[in-house]
């Protein structure tokens, strides 16, 4: 006597591993996402028309100056630019910088209140021949065209 | 005849995982903002490099501590001054300057005690105004 054997094949597409695929996807995501890893100070940005975007986060150093006279850079705070002693770690700090990635564009973070006086005090830092960091935005917050 | 009964096996449905997961995946896309930076982005002159310009070439932006403005063409003709609800004027004021001369270099003068605002809002100006080169003076 002959048994006939029925072929149970499923007709279904396997989803199972779709899961996995999200969760790739998520873990992808979460990986190569950059995060600020720094506080910044409170600062009120002044506003312009032709801002234009920076290219490139990971070739960016952001300089924060504060209107009561401070600086931070990456976590650093100089009460005083004016003094050798910071003047001389904010270049140390920024050359450094410099060096690993010399593609680097600093993005200046000042308040609208900021003198000016320290503005031009981190120009000349930055355009020391040992820092030659020439490349630097004026961080913006966009608006319209009047 | 002793019949066997089939049990049904003993998984958990997962078919809605992938459900879960995908929507965990936009929820995180949705509310992620990525903060993109924008600013006014100039190039800075290198050490105490100097280069000579010529007088005809130079118009003087002269930016004082109350955020009114200096707007001095080359060749000796007549300043504008400029108070701070005026400023907005050195756009056309720019774009009248290049028409006579594309090679026309902008420099900006800013006292110690301005603010930066001002600074800032002649530079946009300027760039509105299509000037393309632009010096700084500390």
């Amino acid at each position: 006597m002959l048994f006939e054997r029925k072929v149970h094949a499923t007709k279904e597409i396997s989803t199972s591993s779709l899961p996995d695929i999200i969760f790739l996807l998520l873990v992808f995501f979460m990986v190569v996402t950059v995060m600020k890893t720094f506080d910044a100070p409170q600062i009120d940005m002044p506003y312009a028309t032709k801002v234009e975007k920076l290219e490139n986060r990971r070739n960016t150093t952001f300089i924060w100056a504060t209107k009561d006279g401070f600086t931070v850079l990456d976590d650093i705070q100089f009460p005083d630019l004016n003094t050798g002693e910071n003047a001389a770690l904010f270049q140390k700090k920024m050359a450094y910088k410099k060096q690993q990635n010399p593609q680097t564009i600093v993005s200046l973070k000042a308040d609208s209140q900021t003198k000016m006086e320290l503005i031009s005090n981190i120009h000349t830092l930055l355009k020391d021949d040992k820092v030659q960091a020439y490349k630097v935005s004026y961080s913006a917050l966009r608006k319209s065209s009047e | 005849m002793i019949k066997f009964k089939r049990r049904p096996p003993v998984e958990i449905n997962s078919s809605s995982m992938a459900d879960i997961a995908f929507l965990l995946l936009i929820f995180f896309l949705v509310t992620t903002t990525i903060s993109m930076d924008e600013g006014i982005n100039i190039v800075l002159p290198a050490g105490e490099s100097t280069t000579k310009v010529r007088d005809r070439d130079l118009t003087k932006i002269i930016v004082d501590n109350d955020g009114g403005a200096i707007f001095q063409p080359p060749g000796g003709a007549a300043k504008t001054l400029l108070n701070a609800n005026e400023l907005h004027r050195i756009k056309s004021l720019t774009e009248a300057q290049l028409m006579q001369n594309k090679q026309m270099i902008f420099s900006v003068e800013v006292t110690s005690k301005s603010e930066y605002f001002n600074y800032v809002k002649v530079l946009d100006y300027l760039k509105q105004g299509n000037a393309k080169k632009i010096a700084i003076v500390n």
